[in-house]
């Protein structure tokens, strides 16, 4: 075998051998509506590319953990880094604030609650100012036992967190789908569906932005 | 798997001492590689793809029928990956890295000083971070490869070796999979190292 045929031998095994053919990507047709209706339009808001969102919470009942666990979970739906956040120590410079309190019964903001028997969540943020939200985004989170620190309460704690984190993100409405974490009342999640759903939220162009 | 890959080119060298006809080399370079997956979300079109990457080579090899050898080589490449999404920029997604090791045979190409080889392998991506494509870990691949080296004398026992290397794999993540992605995507790496070599023929 001389050198010149046992070359061209070994690159036409490779060249057989790779072929070509690419990676598909998925459909992700199954989703919901995330957008916020507001008289006749229908609203699109997601975090800008390269925005870190800062996140205060109020530190008690393991909210903490449960908050930076909803961060993950939402991170953890993205492929190529569309969606940031991060816990902060000062609440003045939060996008997010997330708190322990009875959510209250009269205020004059944009309400997206969840209900679930150990506790009970919402988002609230002001009325719109034109095409803008103004920020700080609140989250609620209060415990419907008399064990806050059980191991109930804190799953849904933890869960109703991560619902309340889907709408600051820019899911602004419900699932009707009780499997989807961002059904009104989650039991579990995220799904398959709030996967596609978000993942195409940040590939919208916004009609909203946000500003303090 | 990555420890036996390890133990593998720690110890080739000393088997290979053995041989009188065996021969050593090491070299940087760099290497790039096509993209790793294209994916298209609403009407975006995003394409990840691992940046110009150094690269470490080391191998050794040993004569088994006259002018032909066989040798392992072992590769090391460290660099960026990013997701370029078209008409509207590029996402650093972080460090990425990959460990390959082939089993090669080389022979003769042209003329003397140049030589071919054909390989296969395996490659490990050793993302810095689970995150993203990765969030499950990287993948370990089976790695076919193609190379060509050049080789002059610099001193009487030390040769400049130049390594022209191309390979190619079956790229997916279970990440990727349990998203929903099917197929595999063909990702095609060139790669050049300069370095030394030693023994065996010259």
């Amino acid at each position: 075998m001389s050198a010149r045929s046992s070359f061209l031998i070994a690159v036409s095994a490779a060249v057989a051998a790779g072929g070509c053919g690419d990676i598909t990507p998925p459909s992700r047709s199954d989703f919901y509506d995330w957008r916020l209706v507001v008289g006749i339009d229908s609203l699109t808001f997601n975090w800008p590319e390269g925005h870190t969102v800062q996140v205060w919470v109020q530190d008690t009942l393991n909210m903490t953990a449960n908050t930076q666990a909803g961060i993950d979970t939402w991170k953890e739906q993205f492929l190529y880094q569309e969606f940031d956040a991060v816990l902060v120590a000062d609440s003045s410079i939060a996008d997010v604030l997330v708190g322990v309190t009875i959510p209250p019964a009269a205020v004059r903001a944009i309400r997206l609650g969840s209900m679930a028997p150990e506790c009970v969540g919402d988002t609230t943020f002001p009325p719109l100012n034109g095409s803008t939200i103004v920020l700080p985004f609140h989250i609620r989170v209060q415990p419907r036992t008399l064990d806050p620190l059980g191991e109930a309460t804190q799953a849904c704690m933890q869960l109703t967190v991560t619902h309340e984190l889907g709408h600051a993100m820019g899911l602004f409405v419900h699932s009707t789908n009780p499997n989807d974490l961002m059904f009104f009342d989650p039991i579990s999640g995220p799904t398959a569906r709030d996967r596609n759903t978000v993942q195409q939220l940040y590939h919208f162009d916004p009609d909203l932005t946000a500003s303090r | 798997m990555r420890t036996a890959l390890i133990l593998t080119g720690l110890l080739l060298p000393s088997a290979l001492a053995a041989q009188s006809s065996s021969t050593f080399y090491a070299g940087l370079g760099a290497t790039w590689s096509s993209k790793l997956v294209e994916d298209n979300i609403v009407s975006d079109k995003i394409t990840t793809q691992p940046g110009i990457a150094p690269t470490i080579l080391v191998g050794g090899a040993v004569e088994v029928f006259p002018r032909y050898d066989l040798d392992i080589e072992l590769q090391f490449t460290t660099g960026s990956y990013s997701a370029e999404t078209k008409g509207k920029g590029t996402t650093k997604l972080g460090t990425l890295r990959t460990f390959s090791a082939g089993l090669g045979f080389d022979g003769p190409l042209f003329k003397p000083p140049f030589r071919w080889r054909a390989s296969v392998g395996v490659l490990k991506y050793l993302p810095t971070e689970d995150t993203g494509m990765f969030l499950q870990g990287g993948p370990l691949d089976l790695l076919l490869g193609l190379g060509a080296q050049y080789r002059r004398p610099v001193s009487s026992s030390l040769d400049l070796s130049i390594a022209l290397r191309y390979d190619f794999h079956k790229f997916t993540t279970d990440e990727l999979q349990s998203q929903g992605f099917s197929q595999t995507q063909q990702v095609h790496r060139v790669g050049i190292t300069v370095g030394i070599a030693m023994g065996g023929r010259r």
